[in-house]
């Protein structure tokens, strides 16, 4: 790096100094010049004497400010419909113009939503109580009773009806009236 | 720092630098803000700004050695 070697501190490292001392920095960039500052004493030097600007302009008191500036600057001239707007676009820039706030916020709506199907399980679970579980076992008990006794009367109908009236007897009566047809042939 | 030196700075940047400066440190409005009140697109607002900061520290820095 050019501000390691020669002692020199390059235009980007420079505004990313001025970002951090000013208080509008990245994480990394916040990163990168505290791990140089700590390097090299000319990027502390740097770093020291913008934020020693910087806090004295942030101290300055509004009512200081240029008159004409504080006009030009005046609310006055963004209206409430572009302020929501701004307010949204801020909101958006937020989350997800940086991705470690984006990365976050995605970790934290997947922990939510665990969170909520675990407590969700967990409250369905014991919301029944012991006595709604034995009325729903009798009542399980009867549909199968019920479903048990259909099956019975089909199977005897199925045996006693159709097996031996409507199939064992006819071919009965068939075999014999072959045989008697067989004897007389005799 | 004193102060009135840091406003005394502030008034010797150019007219450009100086608004974008004074919207954004001291009045606290964001770049887009300052972008449709200035009606200058968004890069320039951050240049100017960056440009207004360094200045800022010439002009104090200048100060300095003068006394």
């Amino acid at each position: 790096m050019k501000h390691k070697n020669n002692n020199i501190v390059d235009e980007e490292m420079m505004n990313k100094i001025i970002s951090v001392a000013y208080g509008d920095a990245s994480l990394k960039d916040r990163y990168v010049v505290y791990k140089a500052s700590r390097q090299s004493v000319e990027i502390k030097a740097l770093l020291d004497e913008y934020r020693s600007t910087a806090r004295s302009v942030h101290a300055l008191p509004m009512e200081e400010c240029s008159e004409e500036i504080a006009e030009s600057a005046s609310n006055k001239f963004i209206p409430n419909e572009k302020r929501n707007a701004y307010f949204l676009f801020d909101v958006y820039s937020t989350f997800f113009s940086r991705p470690v706030l984006s990365a976050v916020a995605a970790t934290m709506i997947v922990v939510a939503m665990l969170t909520s199907i675990l407590f969700y399980e967990r409250n369905n679970q014991s919301t029944y109580s012991m006595e709604e579980i034995e009325r729903a076992n009798d009542q399980v008990k009867y549909a199968l009773a019920i479903v048990k006794d259909a099956f019975k009367k089909s199977n005897n109908i199925l045996t006693e009806d159709i097996l031996t009236e409507k199939i064992a007897k006819p071919i009965g009566e068939g075999i014999n009236y072959v045989n008697t047809l067989l004897q007389e042939e005799k | 720092m004193l102060t009135s030196k840091v406003k005394e700075a502030i008034k010797e940047l150019p007219e450009n630098l100086r608004s974008v400066f004074v919207m954004y440190e001291m009045q606290g409005m964001k770049y887009k803000e300052i972008s449709k009140t200035l009606d200058l697109p968004l890069g320039t607002v951050k240049v100017n700004l960056l440009r207004a900061r360094k200045k800022l520290q010439e002009g104090l820095r200048h100060y300095e050695t003068q006394e």
